[in-house]
């Protein structure tokens, strides 16, 4: 289901600006298209992308179907610390706000590193599940 | 097709962000190609004029269409962290049609550009599965 591909510079000097780059697999399933027999095709949208510095969000953004499927997803922190940069994704089929039918997939850090599945097919992502398979930790010196 | 978004629910996709503020232009730049074949995934690019310091920051980067079956596009949150004002992404867009990006600035003053674009091939188009 849900890959993310997350391109962050492995070093980085203290104070740089680091480019973050993320492309993740998803359909961004828009809720206009219908199947051939006329039945709609239910939206599954990723509703909110989130990262975090070491515990402290410092990029957010919230996507509607009007983003491309796979969305890509370019930003930029400054490098004040070692550490691990954390991404989390909501993948509620809600609008945000009413909080119902929380799901929220968590993807573990990365530095240049290739996302694992986060299951089997089908398999829908639940608060806590890893998309890497560990943190990777970013270098900064 | 679903019914389409109007430039007036645009309009009052804007005003539900920015409440009662004043919209003005400037400070921010939209980067949209003006032609494009597919509008699938449509690269945009979104750069504020900002020190981005603890002070004086951008909040907020919020996208909208005039056309597509929803008016809103994508909320970016930015702050001093970011270290520059600079966001990319890929949208779909149903239709050629105006694009405007407004921020948010620290100072709490709203900014504005909108690009236009010709949609050759309509993303929400293709035959389901």
């Amino acid at each position: 289901m849900a890959s993310a591909l997350i391109n962050v510079p492995p070093r980085a000097k203290r104070g740089e600006i680091i480019e973050i780059k993320t492309l993740i697999s998803h359909t961004m399933e828009t809720g206009f298209r219908r199947t051939q027999l006329g039945a709609v095709i239910p939206r599954d949208i990723i509703r909110r992308f989130v990262c975090t510095y070491n515990g402290t969000e410092v990029f957010s953004a919230d996507l509607h179907p009007a983003i491309a499927a796979n969305p890509f997803i370019v930003f930029s922190t400054v490098a004040i610390e070692s550490g691990t940069l954390v991404f989390l994704l909501d993948r509620r089929q809600r609008l945000l706000g009413d909080g119902v039918g929380e799901d929220l997939g968590r993807l573990d850090a990365a530095t240049r590193c290739r996302a694992v599945r986060a299951g089997r097919r089908g398999h829908r992502l639940r608060r806590g599940d890893p998309l890497l398979p560990s943190a990777a930790r970013a270098t900064i010196s | 097709m679903p019914a389409r978004a109007t430039p007036a629910e645009m309009q009052e996709a804007i005003r539900k962000v920015v409440g009662g503020a004043r919209v003005s232009p400037g400070k921010v730049k939209l980067d949209l190609p003006p032609l494009i074949e597919n509008g699938n995934a449509v690269p945009l690019t979104v750069t504020v004029e900002s020190p981005m310091t603890e002070a004086q920051h951008v909040r907020a980067v919020h996208v909208f269409t005039e056309k597509n079956p929803q008016p809103n596009v994508a909320s970016f949150h930015l702050g001093p962290r970011a270290g520059r004002a600079k966001v990319a992404t890929r949208i779909r867009l149903a239709d050629s049609q105006n694009v405007v990006a407004i921020c948010e600035l620290s100072d709490g003053s709203f900014w504005s550009d909108s690009a236009g674009i010709v949609v050759t091939l309509a993303a929400c188009l293709e035959d389901g599965i």
